[in-house]
């Protein structure tokens, strides 16, 4: 970046950092019980200036809930951008690809396997620890295809028909669950941002951190890839280890994201395209922050548009990203001349 | 750069190929100097770019190694690959909304650190390539909005910007237009004068013989290397072709169309006329008699001669054209002082033209 493009940089970062930091505020102070914003600020700074069960609303329910939709954004996106540039493949996500389905297979094997009892910080890393494995199974399968097909159309194809294979394994596998873990895996696969508190927050946390760094980490190595792998390697770039730190990455983030909230679509695909509109940027120093930035605020908005503000009704999220997402990869689709090259 | 010839790359017995025991290439071997400019042909498919690929040190070769100065290029650690070979592939990759100068930078991975940040040498260095292939003006335009020559300047830069002594191309003026096509080798050429070791590939001849110091040229799984020239005395350009209805005439450095002449035309006259009506003569299928050469010399060797300068190497065809072959038609040019015309004498008529395509319209249709 030259110099006057690197304060521009900073700019629209923080222009985006405050639009996130009032579009926080608003989710967490709108819902079926108002809390004013100005409340809130007084609470986080000073003693107590709400009540009780304004207190216990915000500590227990809506701090956590926004918190989820903060890492789930930031995870899924960054997951898709890395999907995009190494796949070299703007239609790639990890929803679209399968890797979500992927994760949901593994959760839905310990959920399904080990009926209700999964609800204790163990059987919480079990599920993660199956999502992860799931993830990473379709990434490898997806990487070997990728290696003998470049059409970008066929791989898509692929990890649809894969995407929708796995969910018919799960619908399979809930026809023989028993009551009681069916119940409990349905309620999962419903997903929400607001079914994770407490000890999986934490989980949660403890396992998207890391991914995230590890997106940061391989940022070079993204630059360089998006000329391909030819190129990547002859700037002295290692594209295996830039390859397997994109794989733990992804995994990781798109396992993890799937496993507490259940399959979010489209956040992935949109929220890179949606930065790269924003800002005008390919550059990767840049984008991945952007993306992550802009990540957690399409997904805040999300949260706050299912909440359908006034109502006390709470929308499926799954649904409300979809809605969001889908016009972009249109946009995409529509007006991306490498798509049929 | 004090010493001129010193050996930088070398290969040996060199063998490649993709699946076992099928090899594009065989027992290659050569050494590259510093400052040379090595122009690489080849049928396509004869391994071209698999050739560059290995001595890139993208890929490996079946059997043998490609040394840079007497380490292997495949047991180097790869940043100390990537600052002394650089590599740009056919065609350009396209990136949505980088600028040239982010587009260049990418150059500079092998010297930066884990982040890729740009320190002002390494800015500098991206300003002056870019400044090497003329696109200082576009140093902030995206490169989706510039056009094949420009972005095909951008890759060169970036690979400039890589500061290597080694420059691998492929194929570097593949889709460019003439102006477009001599400007790449005219900065390739800069590069040369600046020590830079220079390897392209190419499918066009004139960019060999007016830029390469040495020719490589695959032919039959084998490498064959020298001056141009010298592959023009052993008959390497001719042996290429030799299967394909291409004939490459060495006096001209001009390909023909093999069997495509039937017909003889004897033509007077010289200069610049002679020449554009020659080439429309051959191009619809006559084989022109030089009067002025072939003035005073027995008819056989005419015959002879003629043959040798059109490429027309079938015996059985002299035979056969022989009754048709005494000047049925000739051809006079009448250079004028704003104009000229062309007689046609045939079967005792003559006819006058005004430009070459009514003349080529005539003959055509007698033949």
């Amino acid at each position: 970046m030259t110099r006057l493009s690197k304060s521009k940089f900073l700019f629209q970062i923080i222009l985006l950092a405050v639009l996130l930091v009032v579009l926080v505020g608003l989710d967490i102070s709108l819902g079926t019980v108002k809390i004013p914003f100005r409340s809130i600020v007084g609470f986080l700074f000073s003693d107590s200036v709400l009540s009780r069960q304004q207190e216990l609303i915000l500590l227990d329910f809506r701090i956590p809930r926004v918190v989820t939709a903060l890492l789930a954004g930031a995870a899924l996106s960054v997951s898709g951008l890395q999907m995009q540039t190494i796949f070299r493949n703007p239609l790639a996500g990890p929803y679209i690809l399968g890797i979500s389905s992927g994760a949901s297979l593994g959760a839905a094997l310990v959920l399904l396997g080990t009926g209700a009892m999964a609800t204790g910080i163990f059987a919480r890393w079990g599920i993660v620890a199956a999502a992860w494995i799931g993830a990473a199974s379709v990434m490898f399968i997806l990487l070997l295809v990728t290696i003998r097909i470049r059409n970008i159309m066929t791989i898509l194809i692929l990890g649809i028909m894969f995407s929708s294979g796995l969910s018919a394994v799960i619908s399979l596998m809930q026809y023989f669950g028993n009551a009681a873990a069916l119940k409990s895996f349905v309620i999962w696969s419903m997903g929400s941002l607001g079914a994770v508190s407490g000890s999986a927050l934490s989980v949660m946390l403890i396992a998207i951190v890391p991914g995230l760094l590890i997106a940061l980490l391989s940022v070079k190595g993204l630059n360089a890839m998006m000329l391909g792998e030819e190129y990547a390697g002859s700037l002295g770039v290692s594209v295996r280890t830039t390859r397997v730190l994109v794989f733990a990455s992804t995994s990781i983030l798109a396992g993890t994201v799937t496993a507490f909230c259940g399959p979010i679509g489209f956040i992935g695909i949109a929220v890179p395209h949606i930065t790269r509109f924003l800002t005008g940027r390919s550059d990767m120093r840049f984008l991945v922050p952007a993306t992550l930035l802009v990540g957690m605020i399409v997904l805040v908005f999300s949260d706050i548009i299912s909440q359908v503000p006034g109502s006390d009704r709470i929308l499926p999220i799954n649904a409300i990203t979809s809605l969001i997402g889908i016009p972009v990869v249109v946009w995409v689709v529509i007006s991306s001349k490498k798509l049929f090259n | 750069m004090g010493d001129e010839s010193f050996s930088i790359l070398t290969f040996e017995d060199l063998w490649l190929g993709y699946l076992p025991g099928e090899y594009l290439l065989k027992q290659a071997s050569d050494e590259v100097r510093t400052g040379e400019m090595i122009a690489l042909a080849g049928r396509n498919g004869t391994g071209k770019s698999t050739l560059l690929r290995t001595i890139a040190g993208i890929r490996k070769p079946a059997r043998g190694n490609v040394m840079l100065q007497q380490r292997s290029l495949f047991s180097s650690p790869p940043y100390e690959l990537s600052r002394n070979i650089s590599f740009v592939a056919t065609g350009t990759n396209l990136v949505e909304n980088l600028t040239v100068f982010e587009m260049v930078s990418l150059g500079r991975h092998p010297y930066t650190n884990w982040w890729g940040n740009i320190r002002d040498k390494d800015r500098r260095k991206i300003h002056e390539s870019i400044h090497f292939v003329g696109m200082e003006d576009f140093t902030h335009a995206r490169v989706h909005r510039l056009s094949d020559g420009e972005r095909q300047r951008v890759m060169i830069a970036m690979s400039l910007a890589q500061d290597t002594r080694i420059m691998i191309l492929d194929e570097p003026t593949a889709f460019l237009d003439i102006p477009n096509r001599i400007g790449i080798l005219e900065v390739l050429h800069k590069l040369k004068s600046h020590g830079r070791t220079v390897i392209f590939s190419t499918h066009e001849f004139d960019n060999i013989f007016s830029y390469a110091d040495k020719v490589w040229v695959i032919h039959e799984q084998k490498l064959v290397t020298g001056a141009p020239e010298d592959l023009g005395l052993i008959g390497t350009y001719e042996a290429m072709f030799s299967d394909s209805g291409v004939a490459f005439d060495t006096d001209n450095l001009r390909f023909l169309r093999e069997g495509h002449y039937h017909r003889s035309v004897e033509l007077t006259g010289d200069g610049i006329l002679r020449y554009w009506t020659r080439r429309a003569l051959e191009r619809g299928g006559f084989r022109v008699s030089d009067q002025q050469e072939t003035r005073g010399l027995p008819q056989e060797e005419s015959v002879e001669k003629m043959q040798k300068d059109t490429g027309e190497t079938s015996k059985k065809k002299t035979g056969e054209n022989k009754q048709d072959d005494v000047a049925a038609i000739r051809v006079d040019i009448d250079a004028g002082k704003d104009t000229s015309a062309w007689n046609v004498l045939t079967a005792g008529t003559v006819r006058t033209f005004h430009t070459l395509y009514d003349l080529m319209a005539f003959l055509t249709h007698i033949v």
